[in-house]
């Protein structure tokens, strides 16, 4: 055994074990990310199991687990994790149950999965369906029609709700904010009348609005489906409050792709419904996107601006290098304590200012002196500011020097040289700058969480509404959509499946981005055959 | 070579091209030089938010007020905005303009039947006043202050004065009094006769159900339970507590539980060797603060004998700074623990308690104090001269409570049985005082970092050994890129997979982790044992990237085996549950979110930092040692350990520090991971908060400029300098290593 010691194989092989620790820990991540964040949408089927005791239960089977040493009752070694649903009949989606304790399992061909606008899942069996009080047969086909019109009717609703009454919200308060502006300056009363009758007009449109969303609401309501539970009661619901009906147990593969593409769809394109828990994630995708945008356009050109400054411009010398060296080490200070810096000095110094001198009718409601897009987005910027610095200096260093000189020797100025020589050559590595910039900007939370994430906008930071662009609103985000469900929500149990998803676009955008820069810079320095070090 | 270039320009250049040149230049340089100062702004931001927290208060005296044709003043107070002030003199009541200087209202209220004040006391609450009489009788009275604003919002202060309550506590004169009235029912009075008679009086007042109510009115002479001459009184605002000073230097105590039960004397205890000669409750009645004739100021506390013990005993907890001769009145602050004292020479004193400041000790001029009035929002006070000089005081104090010794020494906080490290800063109620110690912060943060770089270093050093030393370059140039991928996960998913996915999982299979730590090295040595059995011929001929597959199925089978023997360890060693046997042997709790998760999710997030920067420096050490050192016969491990190692050292501790860095500041998967209790324990089965997670858990809560606001930038500060110190160090070796690589 000493001998074997002296070779050092053992030794060499525990290095190589660590590699392949790490590596294997890679793995495990993504395949754990991959395996929880796609199977979501697929509809499993629904299992219908009676229990020794006579009682019955319904759902799609969440996990299977071994009973834990300490509360292991009976003689089976495994218990199953149903998702029931049903949370306003049971109040809780889930319902562990002993293995030993079922007596059968079947798979009811017509059992029906109904994903609700409220209160999560149903799961039952239709008994029929009625309009108004009329009972209609072909029931599955009609209620899949209905189903649609819903989609329809509810859009409509949303459109009136959000667009135009938003539209009439908005005016009435800027009216309000204009009789508080001549309040707060000269008082004119005729102005103020003249005011008060323009905000009448907009009420009685709000009336007529609000009496077409009622119609609409009654043509919505028009159909209720009557269902049983596994139980045997009897309930009713309303196609309305219906998003999707599936019958899980009689769909064939292609049906079931079906389904997981229309979910996946819902995910990627919708709003979110039962705070975060359910519906889709398109506003936290549009905001991180916005956020990162915004955040590009303030770090990238600063940052080569700054970049260009070192090196072709300032003098090389003890300072110049003393400066590299603070802007590297800036990379590396915690980002909460950019939060901080974003949260004292734009938010509450910048933007308090602005709101004193341009928004005094509103206060004491700030407008830019609370988290925003824009202010979120200037703190990632000067957050990854020093990583554009520092790539963008890399891939300038790249270019030899004796393509300056040939330049300046032809006679062009330096500015020209820049301009036409320089960065030319020095832009793939500019461009991995720009893909690491953004590939940090979209993974960071922590100071967006102080700066103007919420877990819920009410509204885009862009949309029809002049001036288009609201950088003041607060915004979503997939990194905090993450944090906020997976552990503020009321029903962490339910909702995971969700964050999983979410985590998986996001590990997904994030690791493409810096996998098309890590590939890039490395063709680059291949090219370049620079030191690594 | 700008310079001298530029001097160099050929003919050839245009004018427009030399004024574009020029703007150029400008423009770059004044972009770049703004970039890189706005980036370092930060520090200099986060440094001035902080900065105010040091200051010394300011106190100015605004005006001084005659009322020596009103004497003897008793007693004064102001409103909450400071514009109207009452002085109570032997007659009645006046309220006084501040601003104008001129009387708005002089009250004397019929109740007074012709008899004259005596003694006069302000409650904390700023509303209950009690007059003593010279027959020996008290009112209780309100006063109350309305703020109106006219047409041009200008705010107007409108006093207004009752009396509410009488009570007869004795037949001699009221020489000093002290009265509190719970708000509700309960007015309790203590009341200190000419005759050295200490009489306690309860109201209590039970109202109807058709309004009006029944007065009951109770006495006691106390002055049979004392040894020697009352000489203060204090009272809790319920009643329930009467705390009474001697001219022996004792405090007597009683309890009352109810209106109508009698005052039970519970105990005294020796405060001074001199006379007591001030005695007041400091803001939610748990702190009495003591004066004595010698000029002493100390505050006075029950402490809890034993933990968990009913029992408790009185204790001196903070001393201030002495006045040259006898205290004889005190003023608590309604926002905080800040209070006044005043002496006999005239002198007043603003102290803090529990930080043990005394700020300022204005000197008098020989005229004895008579009264002090802390404003309601503390930014101001008034002192009351026997001769009848009222005098108006601006306070600018906005962080009374914060000191180095606050921030960073124990303290012994009310309710506590001795001085400790505590963060809490907020409380259920208004009185809560908030306890500001970094060190459980600065304590979690290094706790959490040193359980990821426990578990990061080794791994990602003894992979970057084999990356760059044993590996084939196929196989280096695959890896490199994965695990510098990993590097960019955002912590965020980390922090979610460690506290959803991974402290389930670990909760009930913490044996088996632990197992790990040996089984996972021994199964690997095993391993290399096993192949080396097998025929070198066969061996030679499997490719590199099959041995580290080979590998990888080693370390997945030592993980199956640890867990599949973790319960069985469990019953052997641990009797079948491993947390109740924690929790019996060593008396600690097992948490979910504990460091064993985080040290795996942290380090999870720095091994490939450390793994990066590792392998770049071993790798790029020169060719020719490792040559020289096969060459004399070593091996590759020999050579790996003893040549290359050595070599690369300092960017070995330089990548170790860019790791720490990265770990001391990383926020959410802290704050997803652990259960942020800031405790100070050092095992590794429960949590911690971060000076990172707590600013990002309370700086959103946090008023803007206070206390809590410029507390949680001083830890921003911390943070930041520690990172910037440790990536510089780590930097300067770095580049160090580079010269000498370029020598060798």
């Amino acid at each position: 055994m000493r001998d074997f010691l002296k070779t050092g194989v053992p030794f060499i092989w525990l290095t190589g074990g660590a590699l392949a620790i790490c590596l294997l820990m890679i793995a495990g991540l993504v395949a754990l990310v991959l395996y929880n964040g796609t199977g979501f949408f697929w509809p499993s089927n629904i299992e219908a199991v009676t229990l020794k005791d006579g009682q019955k239960a319904m759902g799609q089977r969440w996990d299977r687990q071994e009973i834990p040493a300490s509360s292991r009752t009976g003689s089976g070694q495994f218990r199953i994790q149903l998702k029931v649903g049903n949370r306003d009949v049971y109040r809780s989606d889930f319902r562990w149950i002993d293995e030993s304790d079922i007596q059968a399992t079947q798979y009811p061909k017509d059992a029906v999965v109904f994903e609700r606008r409220e209160w999560g899942n149903f799961y039952g069996f239709i008994d029929a369906l009625y309009e108004r009080e009329t009972r209609v047969s072909n029931t599955w086909d009609v209620l899949q029609d209905q189903l649609d019109k819903t989609r329809a009717l509810h859009e409509q609703i949303r459109q009136i709700e959000e667009d135009a009454i938003g539209d009439l919200n908005r005016q009435i308060e800027a009216l309000r904010l204009k009789k508080r502006e001549i309040e707060l300056g000269d008082g004119n009363a005729d102005d103020m009348t003249a005011i008060d009758r323009e905000s009448e007009t907009h009420w009685a449109s709000y009336e007529q609005l609000a009496d077409q969303l009622a119609q609409l609401r009654a043509v919505n309501e028009m159909y209720r489906v009557e269902v049983r539970l596994i139980g045997g009661e009897v309930q009713q619901i309303a196609t309305a409050d219906i998003v999707r009906a599936h019958r899980p147990n009689q769909l064939g593969l292609v049906g079931k792709v079906g389904v997981y593409l229309d979910r996946v769809g819902e995910f990627l394109f919708d709003e979110p419904r039962e705070s975060n828990t359910e519906g889709g994630i398109f506003p936290a995708i549009f905001g991180t996107v916005m956020m990162v945008f915004l955040m590009s356009l303030a770090a990238v050109p600063f940052g080569i601006l700054a970049a260009l400054y070192l090196r072709e411009y300032a003098r090389q010398g003890t300072l110049v290098r003393l400066i590299r060296i603070a802007v590297n080490n800036l990379a590396g200070v915690p980002s909460i304590v950019f939060g901080m810096f974003g949260l004292g000095f734009f938010v509450y110094g910048i933007g308090g200012s602005i709101d004193q001198l341009f928004f005094a009718e509103a206060l004491p409601t700030p407008t830019y002196g609370t988290g925003g897009i824009l202010w979120a987005s200037l703190t990632l910027a000067l957050l990854t500011v020093p990583v554009m610095i520092v790539s963008a200096e890399e891939a300038l260093s790249a270019v030899p020097s004796d393509v300056r000189a040939g330049s300046l020797a032809l006679g062009a100025t330096q500015l020209q040289t820049i301009l036409r020589v320089v960065l030319p050559g020095a832009l793939p590595g500019i461009l991995t700058g720009i893909i690491l910039v953004i590939a940090r900007g979209a993974g960071e939370v922590a100071p967006l969480m102080i700066t103007g994430v919420v877990k819920l906008a009410p509204a885009l930071p862009v949309d029809g509404i002049w001036p288009f662009f609201h950088l003041e609103r607060k915004f979503m985000h997939l990194g905090f959509h993450i944090y906020d469900v997976g552990f503020q929500s009321p029903n962490v149990e339910a909702a995971r499946p969700m964050v999983y998803t979410t985590t998986l676009l996001l590990m997904g955008i994030v690791l493409a981005l810096n996998l098309v820069a890590i590939l890039v810079r490395n063709r680059l320095r291949k090219r370049a055959g620079g030191p690594t070090f | 070579m700008t310079e001298s270039n530029a001097k160099r320009q050929l003919p050839g250049i245009t004018p427009g091209a030399r004024l574009m040149d020029r703007a150029g230049r400008w423009v770059i340089t004044a972009g770049g030089i703004g970039v890189i100062l706005s980036v370092l702004g930060i520090f200099l931001f986060v440094l001035i938010e902080s900065y105010p927290l040091f200051l010394k208060p300011s106190v100015s005296q605004a005006r001084i007020f005659d009322f020596s044709q009103r004497q003897p003043v008793l007693c004064t107070g102001v409103d909450p905005y400071r514009a109207v002030m009452f002085v109570v003199h032997e007659t009645g009541v006046d309220f006084f303009d501040v601003n104008t200087q001129s009387v708005i209202e002089s009250v004397s209220p019929p109740e007074l039947q012709g008899r004259r004040i005596r003694s006069a006391y302000r409650a904390l609450d700023n509303t209950h006043l009690g007059l003593g009489l010279d027959d020996g009788s008290m009112l209780g009275c309100r006063v109350a202050f309305d703020v109106t604003y006219d047409a041009d919002g200008k705010q107007i202060v409108t006093p207004s004065f009752a009396v509410e309550s009488a009570m007869k506590l004795t037949d001699d004169a009221l020489v000093h009094l002290v009265f509190r009235h719970d708000g509700e029912a309960r007015g309790t009075a203590l009341g200190i006769a000419a005759s050295g008679q200490l009489v306690l009086g309860v109201s209590e007042t039970r109202r109807g159900l058709l309004g009006g109510g029944r007065t009951t009115v109770r006495t006691r002479d106390l002055t049979p339970d004392i040894k020697g001459r009352a000489t203060a009184g204090a009272v809790t605002k319920s009643g329930r507590y009467v705390l009474v000073g001697t001219d022996r230097g004792d405090v007597f105590r009683w309890e009352m539980k109810r209106a109508g039960s009698d005052p039970k004397l519970l105990d005294h205890f020796r405060v001074s060797d001199q006379a007591v000669t001030a005695l007041d409750f400091l803001l939610g009645d748990v702190s009495v603060i003591v004066g004595d004739a010698g000029g002493r100021v100390s505050t006075w506390m029950p402490v809890r004998i034993h933990e968990g013990d009913n029992k408790r005993t009185f204790k001196k907890i903070h001393t201030l700074e002495s006045h040259p001769t006898a205290v004889i009145a005190f003023s608590s602050s309604a926002r905080d623990k800040q209070f006044l004292s005043g002496d006999a020479l005239g002198g007043v004193a603003l102290h803090h308690m529990t930080s043990e400041q005394t700020f300022v000790y204005l000197r008098g001029n020989g005229v004895p104090v008579q009264a002090l009035a802390f404003a309601p929002k503390a930014n101001g006070f008034l002192t009351v001269e026997k001769s009848g000089q009222v005098a108006n005081f601006d306070l600018h104090n906005p962080h009374p409570e914060v000191t180095l010794q606050t921030l960073f020494g124990k303290v012994w906080y009310e309710g506590y049985t001795e001085p400790q490290h505590v963060w809490q800063s907020t409380g259920g109620s208004d009185d809560f005082e908030p306890k500001l110690s970094i060190v459980p912060l600065m304590f979690g943060t290094f706790k959490g970092t040193l359980y990821a770089m426990l578990f990061a270093l080794p791994l990602a050093i003894l992979a970057a050994i084999y990356t760059s030393e044993f590996a084939s370059p196929r196989v280096r140039n695959l890896v490199k890129p994965v695990v510098e991928l990993m590097a960019s996960l955002p912590s965020v998913i980390l922090g979610f997979l460690a506290g959803l996915w991974l402290a389930p999982v670990l909760e009930t299979r913490v044996v088996g982790a632990l197992l790990l730590l040996p089984f996972v090295p021994m199964v690997i040595v095993l391993g290399a044992w096993a192949w080396g059995q097998v025929s070198e011929e066969f061996a030679r001929r499997v490719p590199d990237h099959w041995i580290l597959a080979l590998l990888a199925g080693i370390a997945l089978f030592a993980l199956y085996l640890s867990f599949a023997l973790g319960p069985v360890a469990e019953s052997l060693l641990f009797g079948g549950n491993f947390q109740s046997w924690l929790l019996g042997t060593t008396d600690t709790r097992y948490d979910q979110r504990n460091c064993l998760v985080v040290g795996f999710a942290m380090g999870f997030a720095v091994v490939p930092i450390i793994y990066t920067i590792c392998e770049d420096a071993l790798s790029s050490v020169p060719q020719h040692l490792r040559a020289g050192s096969l060459a004399l016969g070593a091996t590759p491990w020999q050579t790996a350990i003893r040549v290359v190692l050595p070599t690369a050292s300092p960017g070995i501790f330089s990548a170790t520090m860019i790791g720490f860095g990265r770990a001391v500041g990383e926020t959410m998967i802290v704050l997803m991971a652990t259960g942020n209790t800031p405790i100070l324990d050092w095992t590794i089965f429960n949590g911690m908060r971060t000076m990172s997670a707590n600013i990002a858990v309370e700086i959103p809560e946090a008023p803007h400029e206070g206390t809590l606001y410029r507390v949680l930038f001083l830890t921003g500060v911390l943070l930041a300098g520690i990172t910037f110190l440790v990536n510089t160090l780590a930097e300067v070796v770095r580049q160090r290593l580079r010269e000498k690589y370029s020598r060798i």
